[in-house]
């Protein structure tokens, strides 16, 4: 892919008239602007296996579907379990850390939330929609553990945060804005989350885990800086701002001095531009209109630019990460 | 290192660039997870901002000539900002000009009797002609969106739209294959946002075709959708088949014939599935054009179409579940012909 990132480079370059037609022909001698036979071939293998999975998988939720009504329910986790046991035994035979495991461990972990699924509809034991997910997150955490595959954290991440979204939810439209503790607790938990991907991922990952990484940290912020803002306003979500500001002040030092992330960093900037925003809105409130709304305009315009300037100097320095 | 600055100093080394042009390739361009966090910020500044001004302007003047006047002054405005060279008055700009352009659109309808084709065509026209004007790249990207949403919209039958959607494809899938030979033109920059507007429009027409039964039944005479449903999906075949056919042309004959049998193959049995064709034509071609971003946007518009497959409710789950079942099968016989191929070579 690095070679196919480059010739990539190299056509945005072309299209932006930063290179012409003749020094884009001599760039390709040194650097192929079509994929190679290993490319193609690399390619192939992976879209070839990943497909397959992908048809045969959905072709078996299909014929379950379909014969759904006139199964006996017995049947139905018999078939169900089957496919988590075939996909799991696969995954033991095929070599360790290969393509086919990793296809095969996600196929495990896919087919068990579908098997809790079906327990929970067949027996209908009461239990809270959050409470299916979150089994199921606890239930395929060795298989993720194995897997060392970004897409098996992945899965296990939307679980987790699916549970927890559930978990936290009411039924009542403007649910955020009726509570603070909902917020909070979903603030805190991502805060878990990012640790143990800032901590813990690296060494139980080969891969680059980067993207987690950003994906905890976009996870976190929402809901603390949507927090915080309310707190500006109201009192009751008071105890929102000062985990705001005692959180994205540890996440800043770190991520600014000790271990460098411009993305996080970005992040946190502009969610402390638009916590500031939001103060000076309160600040302002009783006065007229067109007033605040240019102040803040200008307030906004102002402070993005800078923090975007700020960034760039930063993105030039040789230690940043993102 | 990054990609540009490793990319730039192989170039000046290789003698291909100078040193005053490797400086310039070597200026990081603003990353996107920037550009998009400066456009929300950016887009708040100018909602902040057209309230405060034109609000007023408008619901005092109620006139159609003060919103053709504001509307034009606003998309001067906005050619200003874009040649500044802030990421964040870049941003504005585009802002500023969807306002303007909204405002012109607006100043049509009303001025011609709220007739709503004839806003829909002068917004597509507008959008067409600020293609050549110095707005920014996410300017003509949102822009032309807009303006190709409206020309659909004008389709009002199942049959030129399947036929729209797949000529429309088909230019996609030139251009990227040739994207080496229009890399270098003067207009390539324009050429791009148009093709990357088009193709995920394409792809969101091949979307709804594959669901047509269920998602326009209500709205189109029922053998007009059988009859789009079949352009769809032959159309889609062809598409696929060729672009493996062109792709594979200085392939072996034995290996050529391998390619095209199996995706012929695949044609066959997920022919009501003419979303999933297209998507993976858009996938090799995007491959071939060594865009990632766009590869993996047609992977997922291949998963989306497959979850969509779920509800053609015109076919059986059985029937759909063993053509699944079936491709599936043909893509492990490609895979175990692929390796065997691959131990030859070593």
């Amino acid at each position: 892919m690095d070679r196919l990132e480059n010739a990539n480079q190299l056509f945005s370059w072309a299209e932006q008239q930063k290179l012409n037609s003749l020094q884009l022909q001599q760039a390709s001698e040194h650097v192929p602007l079509q994929p190679t036979i290993d490319d193609w071939l690399a390619h192939a293998n992976r879209v070839l296996l990943f497909g397959s999975v992908l048809l045969l998988s959905s072709a078996v939720i299909f014929f379950f579907a379909y014969n759904w009504p006139l199964m006996h329910y017995f049947s139905k986790l018999s078939l169900a379990a089957a496919a988590v046991v075939v996909s799991g035994t696969v995954a033991i035979f095929c070599p360790v850390h290969s393509q086919w495991q990793r296809a095969a461990l996600l196929g495990c972990s896919l087919f068990t939330g579908a098997l809790l699924a079906l327990i929970g509809q067949t027996y209908q034991t009461g239990a809270d929609v959050w409470q299916l997910f979150a089994s199921w997150a606890v239930l395929i955490t060795p298989l993720v553990l194995l897997s060392k595959s970004r897409g098996s954290y992945l899965l296990w991440f939307c679980l987790l945060e699916l549970a927890l979204w559930l978990y936290v939810e009411t039924n009542q439209m403007f649910w955020l804005l009726e509570r603070a503790e909902p917020l909070l607790q979903m603030a805190l938990a991502n805060l878990l989350l990012h640790l143990f991907c800032l901590l813990a991922l690296p060494k139980m990952l080969p891969s680059n885990t980067k993207p987690l990484l950003w994906l905890s940290a976009v996870a976190l912020l929402i809901p603390l800086t949507f927090g915080a803002m309310v707190g500006v306003w109201d009192n009751q979500y008071q105890a929102n701002l000062v985990c705001y500001l005692f959180i994205a002040a540890a996440l800043a030092f770190w991520y600014f001095r000790m271990q460098r992330d411009l993305f996080i960093f970005a992040l946190l900037l502009f969610s402390a531009i638009g916590l500031a925003t939001a103060a000076l809105a309160r600040l302002l409130e009783t006065d007229d209109f067109f007033f605040i709304a240019n102040l803040l305009a200008v307030f906004v315009i102002g402070s993005s630019a800078s923090a975007a300037v700020w960034l760039k100097k930063l993105m030039q320095e040789p230690n940043h990460a993102a | 290192m990054p990609r540009n600055l490793s990319l730039a100093s192989a170039l000046k080394q290789a003698g291909i660039i100078d040193q005053a042009q490797a400086l310039k390739l070597q200026q990081n361009d603003t990353p996107w997870w920037l550009q998009v966090i400066l456009g929300i910020a950016a887009w708040i500044a100018s909602i902040l901002i057209l309230i405060a001004f034109i609000g007023p302007i408008i619901a005092l003047a109620e006139n159609d000539s003060v919103c053709f006047v504001v509307g034009a002054l606003l998309l001067g405005a906005a050619c200003w900002l874009a040649m500044q060279r802030q990421d964040f008055l870049q941003q504005m700009s585009t802002a500023v000009a969807l306002a303007g352009q909204g405002l012109l659109v607006y100043a049509i309808y009303s001025a011609f009797n709220s007739d709503d084709e004839l806003a829909r065509y002068g917004c597509a026209l507008i959008s067409a002609v600020l293609l050549f004007s110095p707005l920014t790249q996410l300017h003509q990207r949102v822009s032309l969106s807009i303006g190709l949403v409206c020309l659909i919209s004008l389709l009002n039958s199942s049959l030129w739209l399947a036929l729209g959607s797949n000529l429309l494809a088909l230019g996609c899938l030139v251009l990227w294959c040739s994207r080496p030979k229009w890399a270098t033109l003067a207009m390539a920059s324009r050429i791009k946002s148009v093709l990357e507007v088009v193709t995920l429009a394409t792809l969101w027409l091949a979307l709804h075709g594959q669901g047509i039964f269920y998602v326009d039944d209500y709205y189109w005479p029922a053998d007009h959708l059988y009859m789009a449903s079949t352009l769809y999906s032959a159309l889609g075949a062809i598409l696929l088949l060729s672009t493996v056919f062109w792709l594979s042309r200085f392939a072996t004959v034995p290996s050529r014939l391998l390619l095209l049998s199996v995706t012929a193959a695949l044609c066959v049995l997920l022919y009501p599935a003419s979303g999933l064709l297209i998507s993976a034509a858009f996938m090799l071609a995007c491959f071939y054009a060594c865009s990632i971003r766009w590869y993996a946007l047609s992977l997922l518009s291949v998963l989306v179409a497959l979850s969509q497959f779920y509800y053609s409710m015109h076919l059986s789950l059985f029937y759909k579940s063993g053509l699944l079942a079936l491709s599936g099968g043909v893509l492990l016989v490609g895979l175990a012909l692929l390796q065997r191929y691959q131990k030859r070579l070593l």
